[in-house]
């Protein structure tokens, strides 16, 4: 992976960065970058104020008291599928990060610099992917956790109990998958277009629909039983590889001038 | 070094560049004018290894651009227009960043660090974040930045532009002790002057060709092959208008009022001739000729001035032709010309007529 270059001026000899460290500080530079976007943060903070009003208000009444098998049911179904909808909301505003990885770098002048680094195609894409993707996944990791705690504080840890956990399982699964789906899709719409209000366009249009047809699924997945739910969390994955994989080894830096 | 030949680039039927040739010895700056669309900034692009020719072939410090467009990468620094900086950092912890990305040692890394914040005069803001930088502290940054990995080409796309004159100027002297660090410099601009003061060689392009390169003085002089001289006298010539026409050589020839006001009447306030215009294709042969015919003549020459014709006449020539609705535009002419003299001048190599 390392090899070792020369500078034809000073005879400088120096190892050449591999391309896991580059993408490695691509990757961090963008998540600085996009954890430093205050409207990120405050839409972040938005969501988890939110969130708790819902478990205050919806959750509790449900499961305080004395419950039934049927409520035990019932809330646990409710409860796990309140938990993909705080596992996913707060990775939103991020994969509004990821529509700007290049098209908002290429606006803002950011992007040259580096595409003139000797930073491979692969490198740079996937340095950007991953930067995109990796905060999506801290919010709603965030956004996970702080359900789990909001239940445990308000009701009692034996709450938690009450999700079921085979579909518990399957939506941690699916919230990750999702998130890498949503911010990959963004990312490879930023990658191929010229500017960020056109990326962002074409992203939410993309993601609605990919969104609506999920909800879809999880429901006829939730009807027919979890191998069914099992199958479609591994078809996001595998899709999510073929979006990571493809884009990456198609995206060239020459693209991205011929278009400016 | 960087050496084009033939370079062309199209976007499906839009031809940017069209065989371009150039040279630029280590230690030397070539200025490319043009106006916008000209094809100067795909040239920069293709030169430094972002974007790949459709035809013709270049290397850079050695480098083909087209095989070799990482290596390419590796020995070149680029500077655009906006300085496309991560504003929310502090200058080291940005240079760090690209320095790691070239792979430099961290303990050489901050060694070039510390020489760059003191070139560029920024030691006394390393320990503020970049948002709040002038413009063209900003474009130093950025300047810092492609020489981080100390390449042997610098591009410069019109680093100066925004900037105020006094940044501008700031730039322009790194640029020229850049080019005192034998590295080979593209300087893009839309300033003459700039590239007039900088530029070892001036191209200028027009519709992705260069129609004219040379040195910045060959260039005005092949502009009209003649030198405008004045000569200024304490009094009036002793010579008429006619004994001076028959100086063999000696082109509109014609007095004129002196530029000082309080030398332009006489006593009865009439304009009193004090100087004499004459332009010239051989002014090392003729002025001496002209001065001792006035001086025998008893004329008190106070000053002698030779003009030749400014780049910006040079440019507006190479330009103002595109309407030329025969084809053989004055641009042409120019570019001929080029081709001619292009021996005497080192590094200069024009660009090829089209078809």
């Amino acid at each position: 992976m390392s090899a070792e270059t020369q500078n034809a001026m000073t005879n400088a000899t120096y190892t050449k960065t591999s391309s896991a460290r580059i993408i490695w500080l691509i990757a961090w530079r963008q998540i600085v970058e996009a954890m430093r976007t205050r409207s990120t943060l405050v839409m972040t903070g938005f969501f988890l104020v939110f969130q708790t009003i819902l478990v205050l208000i919806s959750l509790g009444p449900m499961i305080q008291g004395q419950l039934s098998p049927r409520e035990i049911t019932f809330a646990g179904t409710f409860m796990a599928f309140f938990l993909l909808f705080v596992g996913l909301m707060p990775s939103t505003p991020a994969i509004g990060i990821a529509s700007g990885v290049f098209a908002g770098d290429k606006e803002r002048g950011c992007l040259t610099p580096l595409l003139v680094t000797p930073a491979s195609n692969t490198a740079i894409f996937a340095g950007k992917v991953l930067g995109a993707v990796l905060p999506a996944l801290a919010y709603s990791v965030i956004g996970i956790l702080t359900y789990f705690a909001e239940i445990a504080l308000f009701y009692g840890p034996d709450k938690l109990a009450l999700l079921p956990a085979g579909l518990s399982l399957l939506i941690l699964l699916v919230i990750p998958a999702l998130t890498l789906l949503g911010t990959s899709v963004a990312s490879l719409i930023s990658s191929r277009v010229n500017t960020f209000q056109s990326s962002q366009n074409y992203s939410s249009l993309i993601l609605m629909v990919l969104w609506t047809g999920l909800f879809a699924l999880v429901f006829l997945a939730a009807a027919f039983g979890l191998w069914l739910f099992a199958i479609v969390v591994a078809a996001i994955f595998a899709l999510d590889a073929l979006l990571i994989v493809a884009g990456a080894n198609t995206w060239r830096r020459e693209e991205v001038m011929a278009r400016q | 070094m960087i050496e084009a030949h033939n370079l062309t680039r199209r976007f499906s039927a839009f031809t940017a560049v069209s065989q371009l040739s150039l040279q630029v010895p280590d230690g030397s700056i070539l200025a490319l004018l043009g106006p916008n669309g000209s094809g100067k900034t795909t040239t920069i692009r293709m030169l430094s290894g972002l974007l790949a020719p459709t035809e013709g072939d270049a290397t850079v410090a050695g480098y083909d651009i087209r095989r070799e467009p990482d290596a390419v990468r590796t020995c070149v620094g680029l500077v655009t227009d906006v300085p496309g900086l991560y504003e929310q950092m502090k200058v080291p912890a940005y240079l760090h960043h690209f320095g790691s990305i070239y792979g430099i040692p961290p303990a050489e890394r901050a060694r070039r660090i510390d020489t760059l914040l003191e070139l560029f005069e920024l030691d006394s803001h390393r320990d503020k974040k970049m948002v709040g930088f002038s413009k063209g502290m900003k474009q130093k940054v950025s300047l810092a930045r492609a020489l981080i990995h100390e390449p042997a080409v610098l591009f410069l796309d019109e680093p100066t532009s925004g900037l105020d004159p006094l940044a501008a100027r700031t730039v322009r002297e790194l640029i020229v002790r850049l080019k005192r660090t034998n590295r080979s410099i593209i300087l893009c601009t839309h300033d003459l002057d700039e590239a007039e003061r900088l530029a070892d060689q001036v191209a200028i392009m027009r519709q992705g060709r260069i129609v004219a390169c040379n040195t910045p003085a060959i260039l005005r002089s092949q502009a009209t092959g003649e030198t405008l001289v004045r000569v200024e006298f304490a009094e009036a010539s002793p010579l008429t208008l006619e004994a001076l026409q028959t100086i063999p050589g000696m082109n509109s020839p014609h007095f004129i009022d002196h530029p000082d006001t309080s030398h332009t009447s006489s006593a009865d306030g009439q304009p009193q001739v004090l100087a004499l215009e004459y332009t010239t294709a051989q002014p090392k042969l003729l002025n001496p000729e002209v001065l001792t015919r006035l001086i025998m003549a008893g004329a008190r020459v106070i000053s002698v001035v030779c003009e030749t014709r400014s780049l910006e006449d040079v440019y507006a020539t190479a330009m103002g032709m595109s309407d030329s609705s025969d084809g053989s535009d004055e641009s042409d002419s120019l570019l001929a010309e080029n081709e001619a003299s292009s021996g005497e001048v080192k590094g200069a190599l024009p660009a090829q007529k089209e078809g």
